[in-house]
């Protein structure tokens, strides 16, 4: 509860509240207008969010009981034949650690990229903004675009190819985007080199709430440059880290349209991942209720792996504050 | 705070205001919603709208405005799209109760398929059409659900034959091969003067999967057509088929003919068409409509077609697709203009029109036997009656995902992650999938 104080002078009551702090009568009575804004005020807002957001991604989550083909209202309850169905699919398996994989890759490779980059441009270079822009220009492209401008550097008779052949490393030249193993590793490069300008800005933006006195402090105490980052800048980047390893986490794990474009899921669905599965099964075959299953399937890794990554992080930022 | 009955009789009143009040807007709202959703009714002053594929768009441009010449009060908008976006809008369209008059439709099976819309009672029965009698008869078939014409085609094509370029080869003095062996003496021949004998796009599923089905024409289904039957009611397999195996070696015998580029396991089908529109390729091995793709990057090119020749010339045979048809939606206010369009571009002229702009054989001209230009080397094959339609590619129950399926395991065969008896086990998995 909280209670009434009065001063001396008894010109001014306090209400003090459990946390400690106080607040002015003024205020109080600001609080009370506001508590008198009827409560339906906030209909509109939550009606919004409930019909144009839960209400479809629940009305979604329903085909994944039902045979529904796309075409005409006719659907029948199936139970869980679609999850029996999906889950006994040799593909889904492999796409569900594809999937996995291919996410942690990225989110280690762009997370030290973007470290590295981050650290190099706060240096007082005359060209940092420049740089910074540059690097963070791929994440202003169409994923799928740039997905396609990748396909054509990539090619067999494509940029990267014969460049291999005129610098004499034409031994090296390669079906990229036909070969199981660098097909993956090529829509690596690509969520890397398009989401490392993300990771970057994020970084800068963790370095610029680091006093550099820290930073001064460690250098008169005579650490190098590898010990103020390992002892001072890379703690301080926690909090930056939790929501750039999070993202990243999340773009990761739901990596579509680079996939599409780049390989369309092959070679013989090396590169298929749940996300390109789910599209598969929906809207090219028409399977809306396999398609809605693998949905909450997807929904599911994607909510237990970034939520107890988060977790694992917060933790982490806590243990290096205290 | 002190509270009243008078106090709890105003506080009753403002809820049932409120809630009156939300009724209302509720109410409203659902009216408005209603009134987006309502038509006006069939006259003579009717406004067709139209669902398209792209590639139709020469062909209608030149026509609408003709018909509507003709038919005054009667105007058509149409709208155009590529086919990944049609196959999420159209049907969404129809289930919205907001589909198009006018609708295109693919031949057979597929997810914008007549017999999934036809299904699922989108479609207006056009069975009582004077044009029905216009229609190819092999592949009348695949516009049909339960016997009733559900779509007016458009035409047919090659489903898959090997489209050459007529310059080079006759500077080269090079002739149409009518044997397989003769054939890889032809990739030979161009190999060795630094060209891709033939664009294959092995980073396509369709093109996989269409092209071994048309060597299967020659190996298999030529002499026992009704295989797909056998295999549907479990007396076939792929795996237990020497037909299927011989296609599937066929692909790797060209493969190691050098019939194809290095890179070919990861064409794709925009730079297969590139490669042959471009003349690094002098052959492409695909559906013959997509010439008109081909033509539109280069229109200088002169090309013609030949089938993919079997071991003898005599077992040869043309697989031949439907190229797709325009259906009217079933719940459309304005039925009867929309049958006098289909009338109109039943005509023959029109119908040419129409099937030109895709490089398309117009139905009435492949019933008699008048084939483009374009088309003269497949003639043979329509005059002496050995063309097959494409059962295996448009009307199994689960066409798409079978081509997708089995198309990305032949692509293991250019990859070397598969062999052929891996890929003829992912063929008798994928057609034995649940559609």
């Amino acid at each position: 509860m909280d209670e009434s104080v009065v001063t001396p002078d008894k010109t001014t009551t306090y209400r003090r509240r459990r946390d400690g702090s106080e607040a002015t009568g003024a205020r109080r009575s600001s609080k009370r207008a506001l508590g008198r804004v009827p409560w339906w005020f906030v209909i509109p807002g939550v009606a919004s969010i409930l019909v144009l957001r839960y209400l479809p991604s629940i009305a979604g989550g329903t085909y994944a009981f039902t045979d529904w083909t796309g075409a005409g209202l006719s659907a029948h309850w199936t139970g869980v034949a679609n999850f029996r169905q999906v889950l006994s699919d040799s593909a889904t398996g492999g796409a569900v650690w594809r999937t996995i994989l291919l996410a942690i890759a990225f989110v280690i490779v762009v997370n030290v990229v973007g470290i590295a980059l981050a650290v190099s441009l706060r240096a007082a270079l005359r060209t940092r903004t420049l740089l910074r822009a540059l690097f963070f220009l791929p994440f202003t492209l169409s994923q799928l675009a740039t997905a396609y401008i990748w396909q054509f550097i990539l090619a067999y008779d494509g940029p990267v190819n014969a460049l291999l052949k005129a610098v004499g490393l034409g031994s090296l030249v390669q079906t990229w985007l036909s070969s199981p193993i660098f097909a993956i590793l090529a829509v690596l490069v690509v969520l890397v080199w398009q989401y490392t300008g993300l990771t970057m800005i994020v970084y800068l933006a963790g370095l610029e709430s680091i006093s550099e006195e820290l930073d001064e402090a460690a250098s008169v105490d005579g650490a190098s440059f590898g010990q103020k980052f390992r002892h001072v800048t890379f703690p301080l980047l926690a909090p930056a880290m939790t929501i750039a390893v999070t993202l990243t986490l999340i773009y990761g794990l739901g990596a579509f349209d680079q996939i599409i474009g780049l390989t369309g899921g092959g070679p013989v669905d090396s590169t298929q991942t749940l996300a390109t599965q789910v599209w598969q099964q929906t809207f090219v075959y028409g399977k809306y209720g396999e398609g809605s299953a693998l949905a909450l399937i997807f929904a599911i890794v994607v909510s237990v792996l970034s939520l107890g990554l988060m977790a694992v992080l917060r933790m982490r930022e806590e243990r290096l504050q205290r | 705070m002190i509270t009243t009955s008078s106090g709890t009789r105003n506080e009753a009143r403002r809820r049932a205001i409120r809630a009156v009040a939300l009724t209302a807007a509720v109410a409203a709202g659902s009216v408005g919603l209603s009134a987006c959703a309502s038509s006006a009714s069939d006259s003579s002053n009717s406004t067709l709208t139209m669902a398209m594929m792209t590639t139709y768009k020469p062909g209608l441009d030149k026509l609408i405005p003709q018909f509507e010449k003709q038919n005054p009060g009667i105007t058509i908008k149409p709208t155009y799209y590529s086919p990944d976006v049609y196959a999420q809008t159209v049907p969404t369209q129809f289930t919205g109760g907001n589909g198009s008059d006018l609708v295109y439709l693919d031949a057979g099976t597929g997810t914008q398929s007549v017999a999934r819309m036809g299904a699922a009672g989108d479609l207006a029965d056009l069975s009582d059409q004077s044009w029905v009698s216009t229609m190819y008869p092999a592949t009348k078939a695949n516009y049909e659900v339960k016997g009733k014409v559900m779509a007016r085609d458009l035409g047919i094509s090659s489903l898959a034959s090997l489209s050459y370029n007529t310059d080079y080869f006759s500077k080269n003095g090079l002739a149409e091969p009518t044997t397989f062996s003769q054939l890889l003496d032809l990739c030979a021949s161009i190999s060795s003067k630094g060209k891709i004998p033939i664009a294959w796009a092995a980073g396509s599923q369709a093109v996989n999967y269409n092209d071994v089905v048309s060597l299967a024409s020659n190996t298999l289904l030529g002499g026992d057509p009704g295989w797909l039957q056998k295999k549907l009611s479990g007396s076939a397999s792929f795996a237990g088929t020497p037909g299927w195996r011989q296609a599937l070696q066929q692909v790797l015998d060209m493969k190691k003919a050098k019939c194809f580029s290095p890179g070919a396991s990861s064409v794709t089908l925009d730079q297969m068409l590139g490669q042959f529109a471009s003349g690094q390729a002098e052959m492409m091995f695909t559906y013959g409509g997509l010439n008109a793709a081909v033509l539109q990057q280069a229109p200088q090119l002169h090309v013609a077609m030949f089938a993919p020749p079997a071991e003898t010339a005599s077992d040869t045979w043309l697989q031949v697709q439907p190229a797709g048809g325009i259906g009217v939606w079933s719940k459309s206010q304005h039925k009867a203009a929309a049958e006098k369009f289909l009338d109109f571009i039943s005509g023959t002229t029109q119908s040419r029109d129409l099937a030109s702009v895709n490089q398309l054989i117009s139905p009435q001209d492949a019933v008699a036997n008048k084939l483009p230009d374009m088309y003269k080397g497949l003639l043979p094959y329509f005059q002496d009656k050995k063309t097959l339609n494409c059962d295996l590619v448009v009307s199994i129950p689960n066409s798409t995902e079978m081509t997708n399926d089995s198309g990305a395991s032949i692509q293991g065969l250019f990859t070397g992650q598969k062999t052929i008896d891996q890929v003829l086990g992912d063929m008798d998995s994928a057609i034995a999938k649940k559609q």
